[in-house]
């Protein structure tokens, strides 16, 4: 695939209004930030725009913006796998999907995410959406707001504590290995046991800690070390 | 497919619009892009009126018919109706319409009479194509590219890897990005023959191994 022609990075000096709350955006098109600048005129200011995972650290890292509004894929990977160093580092973030999962979304929020917004909303509704983050709210769709709750009355604590404790030792090993991206016969190998006995254990390791897939599991795992 | 075409869709625009000598709308199934779109290119066109978006080919239809359009942009890939029928339509009411299409896939749907540009362009430069010499100068944004190497990877296949390593499988993936389930097994072979790997989880770990997935530096503690 040839290099996009219309991707030219630019430099540009920026001057901002102080005490307006300021915005970078990272998404992977190129019309939202101009276009949240055009309708937060005024009321924001965005000061940074980028397509890229890393860019967007380096630009909350200089800019210290109030909230940065991301898109779900990047040029560099999902914001999943940017997120938790953006949580660490202080940052609000609010996320533009095209669709809603509710699981996926409570446990973005349960990693640090401040809210999430749908791309079929009206570009006002996400403007105030994104003048909410910036004050310190969250910001969720009201369908997943219910589902929440009742996982909070169930003794839901997001983002304290992994379920990785119910594991038994066996299951761990077997986790770590298929965590490294091992396939199941070379962790039957590595830990010396016959291959159904790995299948029988990394069914129950996915089940028990909601993951759909190895890929899942790798990539939620490098994330954690 | 046709008939979709025909038929106008329940969210037309009743009144006659009162705009001057060109006319420009946007046709895009989500409000939030189609709305930044317009307010994008209201911002950098000069002499041509920017009217409220169309989410789907019938209101787009319906709006030409009532209205003189002379530039539109569209979707051209990914959509549920007929692109070609659409500007066949489209050119019968303004024939000197000028249409421009955008496309994130990798094999947009190709026609006459249509200029295709990545989704991911700027707006100036779909501004430009539309109108060329339009200049106004941006708000003050920092923006940034990054200098990290996709190694090998086509972006394309980056997106792919990206949505597997959220648990996607193939059906997913190939929904979000509008391609065939075979074109996602096509992706994933190339991906695996590029990164050494054997399954889709050995290809996340890696990617995420050689910095191309997620932050190329480990997050400091």
């Amino acid at each position: 695939m040839r290099a996009n022609p219309y991707r030219e990075p630019a430099m540009r000096a920026h001057v901002y209004e102080k005490d307006l709350p300021k915005v970078v955006v990272v998404h992977e098109h190129r019309f939202v930030a101009p276009g949240l600048q055009e309708v937060l005129s005024g009321r924001a200011h965005v000061v940074g725009d980028t397509a890229y995972g890393a860019a967007a650290l380096q630009l909350t890292g200089m800019l210290t913006p109030s909230v940065v509004v991301a898109g779900e894929l990047l040029g560099d990977g999902a914001i999943d796998h940017f997120l938790p160093d953006m949580v660490r580092a202080g940052t609000r973030v609010l996320l533009l999907m095209d669709e809603l999962p509710g699981e996926r979304v409570i446990g973005l929020v349960g990693r640090g995410l401040s809210g999430a917004c749908s791309t079929d909303n009206a570009l006002a509704e996400v403007a105030d959406a994104v003048l909410d983050v910036a004050g310190g709210g969250v910001v969720l769709p009201p369908t997943l707001v219910a589902g929440i709750v009742t996982q909070w009355r169930s003794g839901w604590r997001g983002g304290q504590e992994r379920p990785d404790g119910k594991l038994t030792l066996r299951e761990m090993e077997v986790l770590n290995a298929m965590a490294d991206g091992l396939s199941t016969k070379a962790a039957a190998r590595l830990l010396g046991v016959a291959v159904k006995t790995v299948e029988n254990h990394k069914t129950r390791v996915f089940a028990k800690l909601g993951f759909h897939n190895q890929a899942q599991l790798v990539s939620e795992r490098a994330r954690d070390r | 497919m046709y008939e979709a075409i025909q038929a106008p869709g329940p969210r037309v625009l009743p009144q006659r619009l009162a705009w001057g000598s060109a006319v420009l709308v946007v046709q895009e199934r989500l409000r939030f892009y189609r709305e930044s779109m317009t307010a994008c290119l209201r911002r950098q066109l000069d002499g041509i009126e920017v009217g409220p978006g169309a989410s789907s080919a019938a209101e787009l239809v319906e709006m030409a018919r009532r209205n003189p359009l002379t530039h539109g942009v569209i979707e051209a890939d990914a959509v549920p109706w007929d692109v070609p029928a659409l500007v066949a339509t489209l050119h019968r009411y303004h024939p000197g319409l000028q249409l421009i299409g955008l496309f994130a896939s990798t094999r947009p749907v190709s026609c006459d009479g249509v200029a295709l540009v990545p989704r991911n362009a700027a707006p100036e430069q779909i501004a430009q194509l539309i109108q060329p010499g339009s200049d106004r100068p941006a708000p003050f944004v920092l923006t940034a590219t990054t200098n990290s190497d996709r190694g090998p990877l086509t972006a394309h296949q980056l997106r792919v890897l990206a949505l597997l390593s959220l648990g996607f499988n193939g059906a997913d993936v190939a929904t979000r990005l509008g391609l065939s389930e075979r074109g996602v097994t096509k992706s994933k072979t190339a991906i695996f023959a590029k990164l050494g790997a054997q399954s889709q989880a050995q290809a996340v770990a890696n990617a995420l191994a050689a910095g191309l997935l997620g932050p190329s530096k480990p997050p400091i503690e």
